[in-house]
């Protein structure tokens, strides 16, 4: 099961959108995904450790053990696509 | 080590405003529409803080009508006066309004009345001339703030308010934002309606003012008992009451000492920021409420700069808003055209009265710490 980290702020209901197209897009290549939303303002003190991708919807993370992708297309909706068939490519 | 300095979000409730209230939370708690004597304590304390609050101002107490706060003070300006012009035309407001004045407005266009936005330049202000060149002779009301909540920026009341006159329109301004460091006089200048609020001057929340000048129509916008004079309906909230009048009080004997003080703090901060660059300064700090610091910062987002600060216990704020397209960037930023490259990093800090130098000092050194961070990051 590969874990990804979506951490964000006030924009919640673009995290969970994200989500749900992240968790189809693994689906369709039978990737089995456990998908985390975390709110900063709720505990800034995350360290990412044990997730195979964070998305970070603004640059937080910088000393991260994995992959750390901006999550601004999910925001912009420019590059969105892209950004989750990258997403799913470090997954496979 | 943990500073608080969003002092324009609220400012903490003083010991001796609480002390003022606690007698309304415990034995007084009679309706002071009460005939009875315990009701009519009440109703003496309620007329006591009216009347500090007019003594304040430089008005008769029957000229200050007690509301839930700031928002519905403004709100019951705008709507209240205009709806009661008998008369159909523009309504004029600031390009930097906050919302409780501006989305009172934008009702208004339902009703038949045009609204139409007075631009300001570059540092935020509404200048004369702009006013002059907007107003017509069918302008109804004129609602420009005293001093801003983003930047702290203060507007040149006195002259706003004579070209509102000469065009024999009504002038509201939302002093929300000035009354704990300005001198405010309605005596002196031709204001005829002034929104203040409790909870930014060391008072209690839940709890404002509306000052009408006598013979200014105002229709009530809540329906209900014969309060205020029948202006505002509803059981008046004597504990808070009590607590503004108090906070009014103690703002009269400090005013000035608080003034130098957050000016001071605000000029020590800024030096210590001097040295990094990309940092633009929205608040001219000899044109602004002493002690507020709206910035834009280059290279950074002002969502994890707001949480960087906040983890390590500096408690400022940001103008942006987030949905579900963009993060927006403050409105009254975009007013005055900070540039895109600055604009989603803005900060502001507001210093109060109990703020130091030490904590000006961890702000500034956390803040130039938190953008080397972030642009590290970018």
């Amino acid at each position: 099961m590969k874990k990804v980290l979506i951490a964000g702020g006030l924009c919640g209901t673009t995290m969970l959108t994200a989500s749900q197209k992240i968790e189809k897009s693994c689906m369709d290549k039978q990737i089995p995904v456990d998908i985390k939303i975390h709110n900063l303002w709720e505990g800034a003190a995350v360290t990412g450790k044990g997730f195979s991708v964070i998305i970070e919807m603004f640059p937080y993370f910088d000393n991260a053990q994995c992959p750390v992708l901006s999550g601004k297309p999910f925001i912009s909706h420019t590059g969105e696509r892209e950004l989750i068939e990258q997403i799913v490519t470090l997954l496979q | 080590m943990g500073v608080y300095a969003d002092h324009a979000a609220t400012t903490p409730l003083d010991p001796a405003a609480l002390d003022a209230m606690i007698p309304f939370l415990s034995g007084n708690y009679h309706n002071p529409s009460s005939l009875y004597a315990k009701g009519r304590a009440v109703r003496n304390a309620i007329e006591e803080a009216r009347a500090l609050i007019a003594g304040y101002l430089g008005c008769d107490s029957g000229e200050i009508y007690f509301t839930s706060g700031g928002t519905e003070a403004a709100n019951l300006a705008v709507l209240g006066a205009v709806r009661s012009a008998g008369r159909k035309g523009r309504v004029l407001i600031g390009a930097t309004e906050h919302y409780a004045v501006g989305k009172a407005a934008a009702a208004l266009v339902k009703e038949g009345f045009s609204v139409v936005t007075v631009p300001c330049d570059g540092l935020g202000r509404i200048t004369p001339e702009a006013l002059a060149r907007n107003i017509t002779d069918d302008t109804v009301l004129v609602s420009i703030m005293w001093a801003n909540n983003e930047t702290g920026m203060i507007q040149p009341i006195g002259e706003l308010c004579r070209v509102a006159r000469r065009h024999g329109a009504i002038f509201h301004t939302d002093a929300v934002q000035a009354l704990g460091s300005q001198r405010i006089r309605v005596d002196e200048s031709g204001i005829d309606l002034l929104s203040i609020s409790s909870h930014k001057i060391y008072g209690p929340k839940g709890c404002g003012a509306l000052f009408i000048r006598r013979g200014t129509p105002i229709a009530p916008i809540i329906y209900g008992g014969s309060q205020e004079k029948h202006i505002r309906a509803g059981t008046e909230n004597p504990a808070a009451v009590a607590g503004f009048g108090k906070a009014v009080e103690l703002l009269s004997a400090e005013r000035e000492s608080r003034v130098k003080s957050q000016r001071l703090i605000a000029r020590r901060f800024m030096e210590k920021i001097a040295g990094t660059p990309g940092i633009l300064c929205n608040s001219p700090q000899d044109l602004v409420v002493p002690g507020f610091i709206s910035l834009s910062i280059a290279g950074v987002e002002s969502e994890p700069l707001l949480l960087l600060l906040g983890a390590s216990g500096i408690d400022a704020s940001m103008g942006a808003a987030c949905n579900a397209e963009t993060i927006e960037p403050s409105f009254v930023l975009r007013a005055m055209g900070v540039p895109k490259s600055h604009i989603h990093g803005s900060v502001r800090f507001s210093f109060g009265k109990d703020n130091t130098f030490e904590d000006a000092d961890f702000a500034a050194d956390t803040l130039t710490a938190v953008i080397r961070r972030l642009r590290k990051l970018n």
